[in-house]
């Protein structure tokens, strides 16, 4: 054994020789082979038979047609679609999930390759507010212009099918390889599929959506294909029916809680109930002298807000400097509409206020076009109008969230929260103002009206909140379910991964819209219970609409085993 | 007109508006645009476009699929499985198409680390690391002999690399022990072919899933592990029986015609039963017995007490499924059995592996189309490690204790004769015992996660604290290895040096550098020749010059051996053949069983194509003992058999439950360090550790879906989520090998024969790890 040491350095030589030579890359002239110029792909001899010979004819479409008996769940569809499309590190445009169930017999398990399902009639198309999403007359293919997209596309019932990049701020998806279709080649997880699973077939895009209609054999595990009509063709000879649960089925995790979107949806329905409450007041019950005091506060507030609840929405948009697109999409998208129906409001009250503040303002708009309505009257039919306006706002917001065909946020389950929000936070924020203004100027306080006011608003609340709590604690009756439907996965989350939330949503309510108000009722001082019911009254809507998010089981497409 | 014109005005003034809204070509549309590859590809990205395109092997698993690697400027930027490759046909598992993405990882190792005197791992340069190591090693060396140096090798690194670090280790260290991760996934298949074949020769071509009218698959979970190989039973013609033996409704056993679902390790007594059932009905091929065997009249004395009855005890099979078994055996025309780590990872796995060969050879199923028993390997390059890494055989699958053999190894490599050791080291578990025995003092750890995937690993990372020096080569510092290590060299990954695999059916492929390794990493290849500089045996190794240089040397070391492969003249060749099957002697190309096609359409017989396939004289798919001649002196292959032993560590009252490990996803290789840093191939697997528990046991122990749960072990205790499925028996739970701390729990039980532990089965409990309210 040699025992002799190098000296340090002696073989720094050596190592500069190793450390270029390794950087050198392999001249690979040495082995290429020849590829003739405009030469058919090497793949094609592999995918022929995968891909129709024909294009799709007037009224046709392409569609996948996946054969779930061959997939075998090896998700090379997924990388191959990753790398031949040139996607984001972490973007990827197909799923492989999995369904598991059977008997203890005869256990099943059942991989799921999905992608976008060029559905016949998409969800995405229609309610996308800037129109982003086009779908192709001749081939099929949903594809998307460079528009902005908002980061929840309404109506994404699948919501495994399309795809938001946060580094671009749009959505993106699966245009099934259109421009490799145009040519003959077939996409890219068609070219990939080691076991031939996915191919190409044409379908008749009238009959596919009749098919679907009414039916979910579409695939288990998956939403009801009768909405948008997929075209994506599950074929097995197995019997799936009833008998699987998608792997991710039991997830308890929360959903993504859109923090501009809650603060919106509170925000904007504060401000219209607000201005609805302050009008009905004014409309039906106390006297113009006292509310004429009230009246221009209680609208500055509600403006406000209102802008505030529209400018804190954009920030939910991957690009927010291109919102102002948003209302194209008008003829088929409730986020369209929600947002032109709201810039209306927002306008009406923002005359309604300058208004209010301004006589002058007023005087000029008593000649025309309201041909000499006196000022206050005008001021009634703006407020009817402004607060009309937002009350139909409202109701687009709850549209969008009904489209989505979630079981949480369907129509029994949305309307009553989005408008009992409206109901509790205006009459909340009158209070408050109410009795902000009784300390700037103690003269009001004299007024007997206004005491009328601030209890029939505390007796108001106790009733409307004792009545949406208990609302909302039906909820809790679907933990008794069986095992497998959405709404006792949503209970199970609100007693579980959301159990602080749901707690302190109860605790600010039953403070805040009940215990507050009786105290005030009694005779306790005012402005500050005021201040107490609008912070724990607002915090409670909030948390209610954190929920709303967190809470939510969508209706996806199956996904695999979740840990 | 007037009108017209106007209308046509206000028309296009809308288009504008439109376009302005709804841009159709603006620069988020550019990012999408596909433009044709050339190359032979078809549409590619247009940012990826790429200027020169090149073939090699993939790195992940013994598969062997050819990677269509997309160059810019000779850099790799994008891939595709190439279409015309023998192995893949165009075909890749997401591990094939994500094998450039780890290279870009963060956590490459970009200069040696050495521990400091704050017990920090701080960069240091290659003049430093070498002289760290080469002092450390010798004085250690010095003070407690030559037993106090052992290395750890790997299955991932080219055959070249794993050359020149076990001569280098042996001859030129004088380092006496050294194994490597290949232990722990095919040292049974070697250990079986050896002794029932008298070669490690797995005997088949992947044509053979194509061409069997039976295929049984033992322990093989072929759809995850080995997708590009269920690719091959899918373009099978013959509507075979697919049988899958396996504790586990597995995605193969879904997609088989039969599963049987035996109890765990009672895989010996099924193959002995079957064994049984089938001379018992003269369901044998008596002359085939008679001319290529011995020791089968042993052997059928040996098996009558493997009744039905009894076999059906031991695997919880019915008798009507075991006759449903061995009346399948029987009516294949081609029947072929296919095993891996299900049988390779057992405490009696030698001989279940052989029980597998004994089917084979008594129903003359090996050597024709469509049968063999064969082993499908693991580690890309496990078989070249199997023939060349110096450990368990001598240089090119020679015996270290023959005195002739390690003469002729001494006259290839010019070196004194007396250099090479004339025993065995000691296997992976030895040097272990070893370290813990105080007897190894410095270990060296090449290319493997030994923290996470050996067996009882808490054991092992206590028992390696008694190290006096820990040096770990990988191509990231971030392993669990790594953190342990004392000093870390920076490798070079696949795909940024050159050298060649053997795949599972024998084939060598190229590996090719196109991507520079980060800082300075050098290739292993690299690494061991400063070392061998260093250490003063640079003169030893002077003709070690290059891998390329390496590979003729490999192949005069093959010569005259049944894994000759001197007829391979170089790289070129390898390339140009698209892989070359061993074995292929100089001057005696094997004849072509069938004509030398490729296995393309007429339409890619291009010119220069053309000439490509004429040039090749050997078929390009070809399996061995077609001549039914063994590598024994009589030509003859042995039955061999043994009582199988119960589980070594059975499930009990406390420990009520048989733990399984195995592959979880496709997407995942071994102990993650690669696949874990593709973003893709994260989001294809649960991200978290989870334990497979059937609904019955779920429900006695009140443990809801996605519940946390504590499975422990007597060795250790995980935390992992319960996913409740029937596809695992009651009374087993089955936890995916990837997590880091599943082994934890196993327990360190070896075969006697091959050393290789027994992952597949150990005792452990399973309790909820806390109480939900409802």
């Amino acid at each position: 054994m040699s025992a002799r040491i190098p000296e340090p350095g002696v073989h720094r030589a050596l190592i500069d020789d190793l450390l270029y030579e390794q950087q050198l890359l392999t001249p690979v002239a040495r082995f290429s082979r020849k590829h003739e110029q405009n030469e058919l792909p090497a793949q094609a001899k592999y995918y022929r038979d995968l891909v129709p010979l024909s294009s799709p004819r007037h009224g046709e479409q392409y569609a996948f047609a996946v054969d779930l008996d061959a997939c075998t769940g090896c998700k090379a569809c997924v990388t191959a679609c990753h790398n031949l499309n040139g996607l984001d590190d972490e973007e990827t445009w197909r799923d492989v999930g999995a369904l598991f169930g059977g008997t203890l017999l005869e256990p099943i398990q059942q991989s799921v390759t999905t992608a976008c399902h060029h559905c016949a009639d998409p969800a995405c198309l229609n309610g996308c507010p800037v129109k982003a999403y086009d779908k192709d007359p001749v081939t099929c293919d949903i594809s998307m212009t460079s528009a902005s997209a908002a980061n929840i596309v309404s109506g994404n019932v699948h919501t495994t099918c399309t795809k938001y990049s946060k580094k671009r701020g749009i959505v993106r998806k699966c245009d099934m390889c259109s421009s490799r279709l145009a040519v003959g080649e077939a996409p890219a997880c068609v070219q990939a599929c080691p076991n031939e699973a996915i191919r190409i077939t044409i379908v008749d895009k009238q009959q596919f959506a009749r098919d679907w209609e009414g039916k979910v054999g579409f695939l288990p595990g998956a939403p009801d294909p009768d909405y948008t009509g997929p075209t994506t063709q599950y074929r097995t000879s197995k019997n799936l029916a009833g008998k699987v649960l998608p792997g991710d089925f039991f997830k308890s995790k929360p959903e993504h809680w859109h923090p501009p979107l809650i603060l919106m949806l509170v925000l904007t329905q504060l401000s219209v109930g607000t201005l609805g409450t302050d009008t009905i007041l004014r409309l039906l019950l106390f006297p113009a002298e006292l509310m004429r005091t009230l009246t221009p506060f209680h609208s500055l507030v509600a403006l406000l807000l209102g802008f505030l609840a529209l400018g804190l929405s954009t920030l939910h948009l991957g690009r927010p400097l291109y919102a102002w697109r948003a209302v194209v999409g008008w003829r088929t998208s409730w986020l369209s509409r929600e947002i032109i129906v709201f810039g209306l409001f927002v306008t009406l009250a923002l005359i309604h206020t300058a208004s209010s503040w301004l006589p002058g303002i007023s005087r000029l708009m008593s000649r025309a076009p309201f041909g000499g309505l006196p000022s206050p009257a005008l001021e009634n039919v703006l407020g009817i109008g402004a607060t009309l306006t937002g009350l139909a706002g409202v109701y687009c917001s709850t549209m969008i969230y009904r489209d989505t065909r979630r079981m949480f946020w369907r129509t029994r389950m949305t309307t009553p929260k989005f408008f009992g929000t409206t109901l509790l936070l205006g009459p909340a924020t009158i209070l408050f103002t109410m009795t902000a203004q009784s300390v700037l100027v103690p003269d009001i306080l004299a007024q007997l009206a206004f005491h009328h006011v601030t209890s029939l608003l505390c007796q108001f609340l106790v009733v409307a909140m004792t009545a949406k709590l208990l609302w909302e604690l039906a909820v809790f009756g679907h933990l008794s379910d069986g095992m497998g439907t959405n709404m006792r996965r949503t209970a199970l989350l609100m007693s579980g991964e959301l159990k602080s939330a749901t707690i302190a949503r109860f605790v600010c309510g039953a403070l805040g819209g009940i215990v507050l108000p009786v105290l005030a009722l009694s005779g306790s001082s005012l402005p500050a219970i005021g201040a107490g019911i609008l912070t724990l009254s607002l915090l409670r809507e909030l948390l209610e609409r954190y929920l709303f998010f967190a809470a939510v089981v969508p209706s996806k497409m199956p996904g695999g085993i979740a840990s | 007109m007037r009108k017209a014109m106007a209308r046509l005005r206000v028309n296009s003034l809308a288009r504008k508006a439109e376009s302005l809204i709804r841009q159709w070509n603006g620069k988020f549309t550019q990012d999408l645009v596909l433009q044709p590859g050339d190359f032979g590809l078809g549409r590619v990205p247009a940012r990826l476009r790429p200027d020169d395109a090149t073939d090699m092997v993939c790195g992940f698993c013994s598969t062997g699929c050819s990677l269509q690697i997309h160059l810019k400027e000779g850099q790799a930027i994008n891939l595709s499985p190439t279409a015309d490759y023998p192995v893949n046909l165009g075909m890749a598992c997401p591990k094939g198409w994500e094998a450039l993405t780890p290279l870009r990882a963060p956590d490459r190792a970009k200069t040696p680390y050495l521990r400091d005197a704050n017990g920090r791992l701080k960069p240091v340069d290659w003049d430093t690391a070498l002289q760290v190591f080469t002092l450390r090693l010798k004085a250690i060396q010095n003070e407690y002999g030559e037993d106090a140096i052992a290395w750890l090798g790997t299955g991932q690194v080219c055959t070249e690399e794993l050359a020149l670090l076990g001569a280098l280790a042996k001859f030129g260290l004088g380092i006496v022990h050294g194994d490597g991760n290949t232990r722990q996934c095919m040292a049974t298949a070697a250990t079986a072919y050896k002794e029932s074949l008298g070669f490690d020769a797995p005997p088949y071509t992947y044509k053979d899933f194509e061409e069997s009218d039976t295929l049984v698959l033992i322990g093989s979970n072929l759809c995850i592990a080995h997708p590009i190989m269920w690719q091959r039973v899918c373009r099978n013609k013959h509507h075979p029986e697919i049988i899958v033996v396996d504790p586990r409704k597995t995605e193969t056993a879904m997609a088989a015609t039969q599963h049987y679902a035996i109890k765990p390790k009672s895989d010996l007594a099924l193959f002995y039963g079957l064994a049984n059932l089938l001379i018992a009905r003269g369901w044998i091929d008596r002359e085939y017995i008679a001319r290529h065997t011995t020791g089968f009249k042993e052997f059928a004395d040996f098996v009558p007490r493997f009744t039905a009855d009894a076999v059906s005890t031991a695997t919880g099979l019915s008798v009507a499924q075991l006759w449903r078994f061995a009346e399948t055996l029987h009516r294949g025309k081609r029947v072929s059995f296919w095993w891996t780590m299900g049988v390779n990872q057992g405490h009696e796995a030698t001989r279940t592996a052989q029980a597998i060969i004994n089917l084979a050879l008594m129903t003359g199923n090996i050597g024709r189309p469509g049968t063999g028993a064969n082993s499908i390997t693991g580690q890309c390059n496990a078989m070249g490690s199997r023939l060349f890494s110096n450990t368990t055989n001598l240089l090119g699958g020679h015996d270290f204790s023959n005195a002739q053999r390690r003469a002729k190894i001494a006259e290839v490599l010019r070196i004194d004769a007396e250099r090479v050791p004339n025993r065995n080291g000691w296997a992976y578990d030895e040097i272990v015992e070893g370290i813990s025995k105080d007897k190894v003092k410095a270990l060296w750890v090449v290319a493997t996660n030994s923290s996470h995937s050996w067996i009882n690993q808490g054991a092992f990372n206590e028992i390696t604290q008694k190290l006096d020096f820990l040096v770990v080569q990988d191509m990231y510092h971030t392993t669990e290895t790594a953190q342990r290590a004392d000093l870390i060299l920076p490798a070079a990954a696949w795909g940024e040096k050159t050298g060649t695999f053997i795949n599972s059916e024998r084939r060598i492929g190229l590996v090719k550098k196109v991507s520079r390794p980060p800082g300075q990493a050098l290739s292993d290849f690299n690494i061991f020749k400063l070392i061998a500089q260093y250490w003063g045996s640079g003169e030893m190794f002077k003709g070690w010059s290059s891998p390329e240089a390496v590979f003729q040397i490999l192949k005069e070391l093959s010569r005259g051996q049944p894994c000759d492969f001197t007829g391979i003249r170089d790289y070129q060749m390898i390339d140009h053949a698209r892989g070359v099957q061993w074995p292929l002697p100089e001057g005696r190309m094997p004849a072509a069983a069938e004509p030398a096609t490729r296995l393309s359409s007429p339409k890619s017989a291009l010119p220069g194509q053309g000439a490509d396939k004429e040039a090749l004289p050997f078929a390009e798919e070809r399996r061995l003992f077609e001549d039914g001649v063994f590598h024994y002196a009589d030509g003859k292959a042995r039955f061999l058999f043994e009582a199988p032993r119960g589980l070594p560590e059975a499930p009990d009252s406390e420990y009520p439950f048989t733990l399984l490990t195995g592959r979880g996803t496709s997407s995942q290789w071994h102990t993650q360090t690669r696949t874990g840093k593709s973003g893709v191939l994260r989001k294809l697997y649960p991200e978290k550790i989870y334990v497979e528990i059937n609904p019955l046991d779920a429900g006695r122990l009140r443990i809801g879906a996605n519940e946390t749960v504590q499975v422990a072990s007597r060795r250790g205790q995980v935390t992992a989520t319960a996913f409740i499925t029937s596809t695992v028996q009651a009374g087993q739970v089955f936890i995916p090998m990837h997590y880091a701390t599943a082994n934890q729990l196993t327990f360190p039980s070896f075969d006697p024969y091959s050393r290789q532990p027994g992952y597949k089965a150990c005792a452990v409990s399973v309790k909820p790890a806390r109480r939900r309210r409802w």
